[in-house]
């Protein structure tokens, strides 16, 4: 009893332990960085080869086959690691699609390549309507009116199809359908279809490339 | 004089402990260290401590939860899944291993959405 006496702060030791033993919160909200899934293993094979685009309707503004087939090469070429080429390869029709024998007699450099082709057809319109106009100030002299606005409508139909060369089969097939419309009656079909080939192109290489997205999780210590 | 001695003995039990973090080997040691370690990214080693809890408590709800997180930071998603699914059905009430399986349920059925069909 003398040391307890002499020592008090030894009865500060069982509480230490306890507090040791259960420090720390129970749970932990931490922010991670998730893999969005892959829908389709690109980089299982060792070529991505490139053809020509069946246009369903051809341009006289821009060759439309010419600047898909140069977009996606140069993008896929920047963002994978199989090498990609060109080949002047065109998809006859519709139907050409599900025939294994036009595909497998694609000229590759290695023997386990995938195709990328596909069907793009380009659409503009003008729309026009008559939209009311607010007053938009105090001292605004023009009273309230109704304006013909127009709007100009440009979309892009893009049907992508993945095939192995090796075996002529198709291994992913998904369709878009990208809709922009734009105030400025000046915008050309050309500028447009940037922006509407730059949307598909996020959206398939997410499907591809799995980037990484912030997400918040709890992790439980207990 | 003898008194003395087993009260000094006694004193001496809670500082070991205290050194010994109430001995690493303690399964919520090896919670805590995992918890630790996936906070400084380093997931294999999370991994390999929330796997270690399991084998002394396989109904570590905790564990398996945490387990799930780290799976599905490596891409690992059926395993992510199964882990999720073990942590529900060992304690089904618990609002965060629900709030990680709902944000990891929507990105998993969109994955297999996202799987376009072969025509």
């Amino acid at each position: 009893m003398t040391f307890l006496k002499n020592n008090r702060w030894v009865w500060l030791l069982p509480v230490l332990f306890l507090y040791s033993c259960s420090a720390g919160g129970q749970y932990w909200r931490v922010r991670v960085e998730m893999p969005r899934p892959v829908s389709f293993e690109l980089e299982r094979f060792q070529e991505m080869v490139v053809t020509d685009f069946l246009v369903v309707k051809e341009r006289t503004d821009f060759d439309l086959n010419k600047e898909t087939t140069e977009y996606f090469a140069f993008e896929f070429g920047k963002n994978i690691t199989i090498p990609v080429s060109r080949a002047a390869v065109a998809p006859e029709g519709a139907e050409t699609f599900e025939q294994e024998a036009f595909w497998k007699g694609i000229p590759t450099e290695n023997e386990d390549a995938i195709v990328f082709t596909g069907t793009i057809d380009y659409k503009s319109e003008v729309r026009k309507a008559l939209v009311d106009r607010e007053k938009r100030q105090f001292e605004d002299p023009f009273p309230d009116s109704t304006a013909l606005e127009e709007r100009k409508f440009f979309t892009l139909f893009f049907d992508l199809y993945l095939i192995d060369a090796r075996t002529g089969e198709i291994l992913y097939q998904r369709n878009f359908k990208e809709t922009r419309n734009y105030k400025n009656p000046n915008q050309t079909a050309y500028f447009a279809y940037f922006d509407l080939i730059q949307s598909v192109k996020d959206k398939l290489f997410q499907a591809f490339l799995g980037e990484e997205l912030l997400q918040e999780r709890y992790l439980i210590n207990k | 004089m003898k008194n003395k001695s087993i009260i000094g003995a006694l004193a001496l039990i809670p500082i070991l402990l205290v050194i010994t973090q109430c001995s690493s080997s303690l399964p919520a040691d090896q919670m805590r260290f995992g918890v630790e370690a996936a906070k400084l990214d380093l997931w294999d080693e999370a991994i390999f401590r929330w796997k270690k809890v399991l084998q002394n408590d396989p109904n570590s709800a905790s564990a398996h939860n945490n387990l799930a997180v780290a799976y599905e930071k490596k891409s690992l998603w059926e395993e992510a899944k199964t882990e999720y699914d073990l942590a529900l059905k060992i304690r089904p009430d618990d609002k965060h291993i629900n709030a990680n399986y709902q944000q990891f349920i929507k990105r998993y059925e969109a994955r297999k959405d996202d799987i376009p069909k072969k025509q």
